[in-house]
């Protein structure tokens, strides 16, 4: 009762991965996050867009993989974005210089069609 | 302002029981009449200061031990109190990052600590003379 749930989604929007995140990342399931993104992140070109739209609350540790796999995915020039994120997850992004690192989109939307671009780009130069 | 009881909320030291202590202390900070944005940095700090504890205070400990919150709202203040039955941590040594440095630089350590800095008006961290530690968190209300 008193875990809190971390629902995570994964779908592939033209070779965009977007990952829908609901609920919220603490302790209790970082690990979990962390599975989910790692192979997403690990097979280049990574294209990875999370979509916090329904994500209420992240503690620091997760705010550190975010930049973990964030470094990832740019050594593969691939990409890791967030959009629809919360004021308050903002503001802790940006205490902690994340605004300045990570993309972050207004909509869903707006993180897949500029990404498909990235993704383009990606998979050409890897061929 | 009417006179807000103080609460005594007693955890089980158990990273589950971590989103129990956000709805609770949010609840009594906006029983406070806090504005959202204020809210929001409590629950920060008191969920960075309880993470603290379970993964670093207790880190050695088996099995681990409660921790105790003491949450008082006086006229001006919203004031949370964290006791642990820890190792003792050395907060003054505690020198705040720079971000997004810290990261590029490979450190992961200390994020909490700071973002604890942050969101407060006023941190301090004291050993009892019982052998805990007690971690108080002060946030003025406007």
């Amino acid at each position: 009762m008193l875990k809190r749930q971390l629902d995570i989604q994964v779908e592939n929007v033209d070779s965009v991965a977007v990952v829908s995140l609901a609920g919220a990342i603490d302790p209790t399931n970082v690990d979990d996050f962390k599975s989910a993104l790692k192979p997403l992140c690990s097979e280049p070109p990574a294209v990875v867009l999370l979509d916090c739209g329904d994500l209420s609350y992240v503690s620091s540790t997760s705010l550190g993989l975010l930049f973990y796999f964030h470094r990832i995915c740019q050594a593969s020039q691939g990409t890791l974005a967030l959009c629809c994120v919360w004021d308050k997850i903002q503001n802790i992004l940006r205490l902690l210089g994340l605004d300045t690192v990570l993309r972050i989109y207004k909509t869903r939307e707006d993180g897949v069609k500029s990404l498909q671009e990235e993704a383009k780009k990606a998979a050409k130069a890897k061929t | 302002m009417k006179q807000l009881p103080s609460y005594e909320l007693h955890i089980p030291g158990e990273t589950r029981a971590l989103a129990l202590v956000r709805m609770v202390v949010t609840s009594l900070a906006e029983e406070a009449g806090m504005p959202q944005e204020e809210i929001d940095k409590v629950e920060v700090a008191v969920d960075e200061a309880c993470s603290n504890v379970l993964e670093h205070a207790y880190e050695a400990l088996t099995p681990r031990p409660p921790v105790h919150l003491f949450i008082e709202t006086t006229k001006d203040q919203f004031v949370i109190d964290i006791i642990d039955q820890g190792e003792r941590f050395d907060f003054e040594a505690h020198v705040c990052p720079k971000f997004p440095d810290h990261w590029y630089e490979g450190h992961t350590r200390g994020v909490g600590l700071f973002l604890i800095k942050q969101c407060m008006d006023s941190v301090c961290y004291e050993r009892l003379p019982d052998d805990r530690n007690r971690l108080r968190l002060v946030k003025k209300i406007q």
